[in-house]
């Protein structure tokens, strides 16, 4: 873990993970849908930077969300910062109490129509990665 | 006719179709017209449309559309601050997939963060089509139809299918 990485700005080759907690928005292809890269809810998308972190380390910070929230973690979409930065959205450092690398990506569009066709395509090129079984 | 050369000439016939009925009609609604070629095309060619990768019954998209709902119900339910999805918003989903044209591939549902629910028309990573489902009626959609080609649109749904939904759904599933 790295404490000033608030302080750091996200570089395009950087590894970001979305969470995900809802199975449907998982394919059976193992492919990921669009609708857990919506913008909500002030058009900001919640990442988390693997930047410092080791593997467990990034799948806690993962559990945290669940736990906070009463939902169950189903395991997590890695792209890298530039997926995000091809769409000219910009990610940047927002650190949590409990997650110092906690980032969000903001500049999307106002239309909702818009930010699908993002979201579409953001999710073409994010991998799924399934939380580990313990 | 054979699926291939169905996947081939569906847009040219429907825009003879549509000129043949503008011709004919004197009528000038060329959406209208086109929805109600694509319709009558799903129902005379149910058989022969392929099944797609998420397909189902109707009745598995009422009862997934009904279970997402209930999941959905509470606010904060993707662990990131999501909306209700709203017995409104299920509604006209429901409506939406009740006037789906017989024998039309059936989507897979979802939900997104604004409480609209979700339907995907999914060939692959690079064809899927997302239709959003707003309580109030509106209809948000894009589609990816290949590496560089993209779709977006939005309408209301007036209990009828759109018009450039069924094309989309259709060009989606067709490659």
């Amino acid at each position: 873990m790295i404490p000033d990485i608030g302080e750091r700005p996200v570089m395009e080759d950087e590894w970001l993970a979305r969470y995900i907690l809802r199975r449907e928005h998982v394919r059976a292809d193992g492919t990921l849908k669009p609708d857990p890269f919506m913008p909500y809810k002030w058009v900001e998308l919640s990442v988390t930077r693997h930047l410092g972190l080791e593997e467990p380390e990034i799948w806690q910070a993962g559990q945290t969300v669940a736990e906070e929230t009463a939902t169950t973690l189903q395991g997590r979409a890695d792209a890298q910062a530039q997926v995000y930065a091809k769409h000219r959205l910009r990610v940047l450092p927002k650190p949590l109490p409990n997650n110092l690398n906690h980032a969000d990506v903001v500049d999307w569009p106002a239309d909702k129509a818009a930010q699908k066709e993002i979201a579409l395509m953001i999710a073409r090129e994010a991998s799924y990665q399934p939380k580990p079984v313990e | 006719m054979s699926k291939t050369s169905i996947q081939a000439e569906l847009s040219p016939e429907l825009v003879s179709l549509a000129r043949s009925f503008v011709s004919q009609s004197g009528q000038t609604d060329l959406n209208g017209l086109l929805e109600e070629a694509l319709q009558d095309f799903f129902k005379h060619h149910a058989s022969e449309i392929p099944d797609g990768k998420a397909q189902a019954n109707r009745h598995e998209v009422f009862q997934a559309l009904a279970a997402q709902a209930e999941a959905c119900e509470k606010p904060g339910w993707d662990g990131y601050g999501a909306e209700s999805v709203t017995l409104d918003a299920y509604r006209v989903a429901y409506r939406l997939v009740e006037h789906l044209p017989a024998g039309i591939p059936m989507p897979s549902v979802g939900a997104e963060p604004d409480g609209h629910l979700t339907l995907e028309w999914y060939q692959s990573p690079s064809r899927v089509l997302s239709v959003s489902v707003g309580p109030a009626g509106e209809l948000n959609y894009a589609a990816l139809l290949g590496e560089t080609s993209r779709r977006t649109g939005s309408e209301v749904f007036q209990n009828r299918v759109p018009g450039d939904l069924l094309q989309l759904i259709h060009q989606v599933l067709a490659a």
